[in-house]
């Protein structure tokens, strides 16, 4: 019986790493087809768009119909298109249902309704650019604009404003059906487990203890190995259909005759003949006029690099699912319908490489896990740890309510939190971005600019050191004043500088932003008095840090006045007696006796309040709001920007980790540090 | 090393004079103890030597310095405190070196210093200790030692031994005594404690209620106490004390009281007796001796304490209590009556209004 129960730890394991792998495969699986389906949506919406302001914009009549053409095409080549339309006003200037293109919207169908509104949102945005942008000549002009995405019920929108230089042209929309995107099961890693389980059971109970546990080890780390290696060969086939996906895109425009119009195709032997820094200018050239870049381009609208050429296949000729060895080195080939699509191979390459290495990661995880349970197991560890568990229930049934508590307070939310900051999300589609997001707070090293992550990191800590400092030296005077015998109504002077202590802090944070106010303030209307210029407190740096500075040193002091007072009132008074007669001054005594035996009191408070500062939200976000420009922000209210004001969740979360990680390791250096001065009373 | 010396030194708190008109001259590298009751203005008088308390009146000298608007820093003493006071975030070495550091003494000098004072006090092991690491015993000598690496002018202890244990005491006193005999500085030492007043002190200064009651040599005051206060104080166990009258019976003065037999007054109290008639009879347990037969006390036996040496007997005489020593093979019983009879020549009278003892002439026994 016993023999058996430790046999079965093994089976535990190996199914619970082949359950891992499925769980990965499927949910990897599953984001994939959503962000290709999403992806595919956008680079039509944007690709109908951008045909609509070609034909907008040509004087002759050689483009005319060419967008109804295109939204025929793409709604009947390209698989999961259900609807292509584009609306400007109150028309269809077309829609891949012939017999609606150039009609009315129907005004009284909530659908259309919806659509009119959003065509009319999209449009004041381009107005409100064009705007800016003849105020400020400095703002760059973006022809690519971002493409919102929502999902309806079975799918998803696209929508895509069309533009030439500022100038609305039409909105266009598509609507897409879930990705037609086949998920298989990799069972093999099933069949592997189960197998592996099955002898195991068979013969595991013939193998003495201690080689026992080695055979386990190497059976699970087997099953990782071989989940891992089939995992990404699985994935790879994704790719290639997405790639066949955009093919058929491009099969589109081709049957709306528009890819002999702008991208002009290379004979093979030409293009061998061509030089390499041709080549590359040649492609650039192509990118650069024609639609790759709008084919090209990720959800967030930055360019991928992954289409180097489109090339149109002669009539007839279907034979071409080969690159062709005049297709540019390390590319890639994919067809549909005649029409060749080259793409860069390294894009594609990196892509696939990522991903193995996401799933890899996965997996071994995974395995840890397994092989951890299986040993513990094996070692009796579990079983113990249980029978703790159910000896001392009472103890932890006492425990569980504010166990649980925690762990959906607390911990859900932080590991939440983490994992949010390896996804990037545009509208409503989340998809996983690895470090991306790290990558891109990190790796920008333009400290002089507000927004850069080491500029906010600087403010940040000056901030920090500046009030600590304040709050200490302040606290600490007022606290050597305080505990002076011979001061008169200490009690009341107590009372007094407590105070701001214990209003909320965010009233404080208002009432000095009144105060700090140019025309109605109080500290401008002090300095008028006493004959001096008054500021505007919020235009330049400086001031405006100072504002927060002030406010905050006014609200922070008490807690260390507090904290040194106490200590203080601990310290005998024999000492001071002591050192004063063997021979020491004020001065004296306070650095050698008093600072010392503060320490053990300060230090901590000091750590704690250097962590509340780092993190102090209100008094930033209330008092200059980070003006001028965000030049006045610090880490936390920059995260809470980022999330709240520009709607990039993945990006504040890695921010809000990259902010928890910096605290942490303060944290640890400075108990490390201190560890010596608590030995103060020892 | 300094005389001190303080002419009519008084101290207030409020409006409550806890010192009041102290004279006191101490010699160079004298040892001088302060006793009295808890609350008698004790450690106010030491403190205000040291000048952590002002001089409300009166005027306090250090050799020849007049040092009564001075700080503690300038007045070149050195104190011992009760409760230690050692620094508890610096090492031993750094507790005895603290005030020569400020003094921004040479260091090899302060090393050599330190390491001679940890030797003499058997600390040279616990030089790197922080104070919480140590027993009492241990800090106490820490103590001492942060007061002789200074050299100072006047050593000032206040009560250093009342936290230790008994046999500790005992040891420490000894130190103590040893310091004084090799380095010879002016001491002043406060206690509560009797044995240690009378077994360290060249001279004892008996105080009550702020008011100096006695100076004198240990067995002065043991002696010839001045008051019924410094005769109970000193003295262990104290002093038994009978209200007596003086009556004369043909031409002899006698006093006699409720449970003391009728005695002739010896031949010394004569001169002093003058018209007072209301006395007060002091006789030291020591001084009581068993009887058989004529006894001048008659006491009821309570309580024995056997001591070795000799057995006190606490009893009951006339609702008064007395304490006698006796030899140690008495056959007294708890419960049984015992014949006491005093030894005439060591006996004190007192005069029962002013408490001074007769012979003297003031109240006060300040130094002259
Ligand atoms: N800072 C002070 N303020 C007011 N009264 C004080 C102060 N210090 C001492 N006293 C009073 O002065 C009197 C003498 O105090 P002191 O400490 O000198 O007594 P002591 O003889 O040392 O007694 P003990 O043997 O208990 O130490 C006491 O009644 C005390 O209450
Ligand atoms: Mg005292």
């Amino acid at each position: 019986m016993k023999a058996l129960a430790t046999l079965l730890w093994l089976p535990v394991a190996a199914l619970l790493i082949a359950g891992g792998f499925l769980v990965v495969a499927w949910s990897q699986g599953s984001a994939d087809g959503q962000t290709y389906q999403a992806r595919r949506a956008a680079t039509i919406a944007r690709a109908v768009a951008w045909v609509d302001v070609q034909e907008a914009m040509r004087i002759d009549d050689a483009g005319k119909g060419q967008t109804q053409r295109f939204v025929e095409a793409v709604a009947k080549t390209v698989p999961g298109v259900e609807e292509a339309l584009i609306v400007k006003g109150v028309n269809y200037k077309a829609h891949s249902d012939p017999a609606r293109a150039g009609q009315r919207l129907d005004v009284e169908s909530l659908e259309a309704k919806a659509l009119y509104d959003d065509a009319r949102r999209l449009k004041a945005n381009v107005d409100k650019n064009a705007d800016e942008r003849a105020k400020n000549p400095d703002l760059a002009y973006d022809p690519y604009p971002e493409v919102e995405l929502r999902p309806v019920p079975g799918g998803l929108q696209a929508l895509a404003v069309g533009e030439d230089a500022g100038k609305y042209i039409g909105t266009a929309r598509i609507t897409a059906s879930p990705a037609p995107y086949r998920f298989d099961l990799p069972w093999l890693i099933v069949f592997l487990a189960l197998g592996l389980s099955a002898i195991w059971l068979g013969i595991g109970g013939r193998i003495p203890a201690k080689p026992r546990i080695g055979v386990g080890v190497a059976a699970l780390v087997g099953l990782v190995i071989a989940g891992s290696a089939i995992l990404p060969g699985w994935r790879n086939d994704l790719r290639r259909a997405q790639a066949a996906g955009d093919a058929a895109t491009l099969a589109a425009l081709d049957e709306a005759g528009l890819l002999a119009a702008q991208a002009p195709a290379w004979d093979e032997e030409d293009w061998e003949d061509l030089e390499d820094d041709e080549k590359a200018e040649e492609t650039a050239r192509i990118t650069a006029n024609g639609l790759i870049p709008y084919l090209d381009r990720g959800l967030n609208g930055a360019l991928e690099g992954r289409l180097v050429k489109v090339q149109v296949a002669n009539e007839g000729d279907a034979t071409r699912l080969e690159p062709p060895t005049g297709a540019p080195p390390g590319t890639l080939l994919f067809s549909a319908e005649g029409r060749s699509v080259y793409f860069s191979g390294e894009a594609f390459d990196a892509a696939v490489v990522e991903d193995e290495a996401g799933v890899r990661l996965w997996g071994i995880g995974f395995g840890i896990v397994g092989l951890l349970i299986f040993l513990l197991g094996e070692l009796g560890q579990l079983q113990r740890a249980s029978r703790a568990a159910y000896k001392h229930r009472g103890a932890y049934g006492y425990l569980s309510p504010a166990m649980i508590g925690m762990l959906i307070l607390v911990f859900v939310p932080v590991v939440y939190g983490v994992v949010l900051g390896f996804t990037q999300r545009t509208y409503n589609i989340t998809e996983f971005a690895g470090l991306a997001n790290y990558i891109e707070i990190l790796a920008d090293t333009d400290v002089g600019d507000p927004n850069n992550f080491y500029f906010k990191l600087g403010v940040t800590l000056m901030w920090t050191i500046l009030n600590v400092g304040l709050h200490v030296g302040i606290g600490l005077f007022l606290a050597l004043m305080l505990n002076d015998q011979m001061l008169k109504a200490r009690g009341i002077y107590r009372v007094i500088l407590i105070v701001p202590w214990a209003i909320p802090n965010y009233i404080t944070a208002l009432i000095w932003k009144g105060m700090f106010n140019k025309q109605f303030g109080a500290v401008n209307a002090f300095i008028e008095m006493m004959g001096g210029e008054s500021l505007s407190w919020f235009q330049s740096f400086w001031p405006a840090f100072s504002t927060n500075l002030i406010t905050n040193t006014w609200l922070g002091f008490p807690f260390m006045m507090v904290v040194c007072l106490g200590a203080l009132q601990s310290i005998p008074t024999d000492l001071y007696e002591a050192a004063w007669v063997d021979g020491a001054n004020r001065w004296q005594r306070f650095r050698q006796i008093t600072l010392p035996l503060l320490m053990p009191a300060l230090v901590p408070a000091v750590i704690v309040g250097a962590v509340w500062t780092f993190n102090m939200f209100n008094i930033i976000y209330l008092v200059s709001g980070g003006a001028p420009n965000g030049a006045t922000d610090i880490l936390i209210t920059d995260a809470y920007r980022w999330a709240f004001e520009r709607d990039r969740y993945g990006y504040a979360a890695a921010y809000s980790t990259i902010i928890f990680l910096i605290l942490l390791g303060f944290t640890l250096l400075t108990n490390r540090i201190t560890g010596a001065t608590k030995g103060a009373f020892e | 090393m300094a005389s001190v010396t303080l002419t009519d030194v008084s101290k207030r708190f409020g409006d409550n004079t806890v010192v009041k008109n102290v004279f006191l001259e101490i010699a160079d590298g004298e040892f001088v103890v302060l006793v009295g009751p808890s609350g008698c203005g004790k450690s106010t008088t030491l403190r205000m030597i040291a000048g952590l308390e002002d001089i409300t009146s009166g005027q306090l000298k250090i050799g020849e310095r007049v040092v009564n608007d001075l700080t503690p820093r300038d007045r070149d003493v050195a104190m011992v405190f009760q409760s230690y006071a050692l620094y508890p975030h610096m090492t031993v070495y750094d507790n005895i070196s603290f005030g020569l550091r400020l003094r921004k003494m040479p260091k090899p000098e302060i090393d050599q210093r330190v390491r001679d004072a940890a030797e003499k006090l058997g600390l040279t092991e616990l030089l790197d200790r922080k104070p919480k690491a140590m027993s009492g015993g241990q800090r106490q000598r820490v103590a001492m030692g942060r007061a002789i690496v200074r050299q100072p002018a006047v050593f000032l202890f206040d009560e250093p031994l009342s936290n230790l244990d008994a046999k500790l005491r005992v040891q420490m006193r000894a130190e103590i005594a040893r310091m004084h005999r090799r380095e010879g500085v002016t001491t002043v030492y406060v206690t509560h404690d009797q044995i240690e007043a009378m077994t360290l002190a060249d001279r004892i200064v008996v105080m009550n209620f702020g008011v100096v009651q006695q100076v004198g040599a240990p067995l002065e005051l043991y002696r010839e106490p001045a008051n019924v206060f410094v005769a109970g104080f000193i003295g262990s166990p104290s002093m038994n004390f009978f209200d007596v009258d003086l009556s004369t019976t043909g031409g002899t003065p006698t006093i006699s009281g409720k449970g003391v037999a009728a005695v002739e007054v010896p031949q010394r109290f004569r001169p002093h007796l003058g018209d007072k008639t209301q006395l007060v009879l002091g006789v030291r347990p020591e001084h009581l001796g068993e009887v058989s037969e004529s006894p001048h006390i008659t006491a009821r036996v309570d309580m024995l304490e056997p001591l070795g040496s000799e057995v006190h007997a606490l009893g009951e005489v006339d609702d008064q209590s007395i304490v006698a020593s006796l030899e140690p093979d008495t056959r007294v019983r708890i419960g049984g009556n015992v014949g006491l009879r005093m030894d005439l020549d060591e006996i004190h009278l007192f005069d029962r209004e002013t408490g001074v003892a007769l012979g003297r002439q003031t109240h006060q026994g300040g130094a002259a």
